[in-house]
């Protein structure tokens, strides 16, 4: 009858919350918890056992703990590419369905500059044998091929 | 205006909320209190904020703050201009200027409190440069060093546990009403602090002359440092909600009424509480059972049929 759902509602107002930590990078709030919690690929990391249980709560609404789906807010939302000076490489989810950390997981682990922006990624060259990808060691044939589909996507992109 | 305003100041200033500062403060409270670390924290009450500010140093910090002279001068023909009298025996006395004070409900007056505000975060800054106050670090790297946080006139002080942490804050309240007329309740201000022992915490605040308080304590509206998962935590929105419907006796109102009240008043008592903590399904169920029994014509311990879902 149009009586307001408190749950869906308490879901939805911390879902700014974390809509709000993907832009406001800047502010006081996002440096305390930056601080305490670290943050890898632009991603605060989950606070487990000495995490205050607000944050806890906060994380699992961020990855979708409890709704069946994993990573349902980064899932949900894409970044899309200007000049590529604020987008990460490896950890947004930039090009194809998901960040290519997840779609290329063998390669990422690889990678040796996993920060990387993909204005650099650009500049060095990403085409083939381009000077951009720098690995940990020499890949198999069949990781050969996994940079071939990467670049694939990446191909028709300009920044 | 976000330009000049330091990022302590969490009000009107563009893309800054007002759970900003609740998330600082609770996250610094829930730290201490894991990591064991002894932090002290001093909220400051004003008196009377908006009216009692002193016009001259309103003028004195947005010169320090380089506005020009032209703009100045409008701004104290806006706010300095005022005339007031008074009705002694009905008859209105003669009129005469009023020396401080912003008038509340004038659109610029939150700005300009805010410029009033930015001293106290000058002399906070300068006090710590001074290594007269030692701010708490958040992690263990010392890159965040929190001395204070406002909003508007809420203030709340973080600081180390220390006697020179105690005296300065004293004085440094002492200095801003000398300076700016902003007058501190010592009365009603509260002193409260995380792993520190009950008699230092007492002796402490019966040197500043303020209560002592305990945590979980309410900062802007919301209780900092409490446990999500007890029932107590969410007694004062369930409390809320209890004293509406005692005060509508449902008897008198038709469906239609009872459901646009429903609609329009409870459902958004507890919005404030749930944006920024994540409610256990049991307190959400337990609100949503309250609202069912009141739209259905239940009274406190009576139930009725509920006809449709």
């Amino acid at each position: 009858m149009g009586v307001r759902r408190l749950d869906a509602f308490n879901l939805s107002l911390l879902g700014k919350r974390c809509w709000r930590m993907l832009l406001d990078k800047e502010g006081l709030w996002y440096r305390v918890l930056k601080v305490r919690y670290g943050e890898v690929g632009r991603r605060l990391q989950e606070g487990g056992r000495s995490g205050s249980s607000w944050w806890n709560n906060l994380c699992h609404i961020r990855s979708g703990v409890g709704e069946g789906v994993d990573n349902r807010f980064d899932e949900n939302t894409r970044r899309v590419v200007g000049d590529g000076h604020n987008t990460l490489f490896w950890f947004d989810n930039w090009v194809g369905e998901r960040p290519l950390c997840l779609q290329f997981p063998r390669l990422f682990n690889l990678a040796v500059n996993k920060e990387c922006l993909v204005e650099e990624m650009a500049r060095w060259g990403w085409k083939d044998g381009g000077r951009a990808w720098v690995w940990r060691r020499r890949l198999f044939a069949w990781e050969e091929e996994n940079v071939r589909e990467c670049t694939l996507l990446s191909h028709n992109i300009v920044l | 205006m976000g330009s000049v305003i330091s990022d302590s100041q969490l009000a009107f200033v563009k893309g800054k909320q007002i759970l900003d500062g609740t998330l600082i403060a609770n996250e610094v409270v829930d730290e201490a209190k894991r990591l064991n670390k002894e932090v002290l924290l001093f909220k400051v009450d004003f008196e009377k904020a908006y009216d009692s500010i002193e016009l001259l140093y309103l003028d004195t910090v947005m010169a320090q703050m380089n506005f020009p002279t032209l703009w100045r001068k409008w701004i104290s023909e806006c706010v300095g201009t005022t005339m007031a009298s008074v009705l002694v025996n009905g008859s209105p006395t003669k009129e005469f200027h009023l020396e401080r004070g912003l008038r509340q409900g004038d659109h610029p007056s939150p700005f300009l409190f805010l410029l009033a505000a930015e001293g106290f975060n000058v002399l906070m800054n300068s006090l710590v440069t001074a290594n007269l106050f030692n701010g708490y670090d958040v992690g263990s790297t010392g890159e965040v060093k929190l001395t204070h946080l406002q909003f508007a006139d809420d203030t709340l002080i973080i600081g180390k546990k220390s006697w020179l942490n105690v005296r300065s804050m004293r004085a440094v309240l002492l200095l801003f009403e000398e300076i700016s007329g902003l007058k501190v309740n010592f009365n009603k201000s509260m002193l409260t602090g995380v792993n520190i022992y009950d008699t230092w915490l007492a002796e402490a605040a019966s040197v500043m002359h303020c209560r002592r308080g305990f945590i979980p304590f309410v900062y802007l509206g919301l209780p900092i440092g409490g446990n999500l998962r007890k029932l107590s935590f969410w007694k004062p929105v369930v409390d809320s909600i209890m004293a509406h419907l005692s005060l509508w006796n449902n008897k008198f109102l038709s469906y239609g009424g009872r459901l646009i009240l429903l609609k329009s008043v409870m459902s958004s008592l507890p919005v404030y509480f749930l944006s920024f903590f994540r409610a256990p399904t049991c307190i959400i169920s337990f609100i949503e059972s309250i609202f069912k029994r009141f739209f259905w014509g239940g009274g406190e311990d009576n139930r009725k049929i509920a006809w449709i879902k």
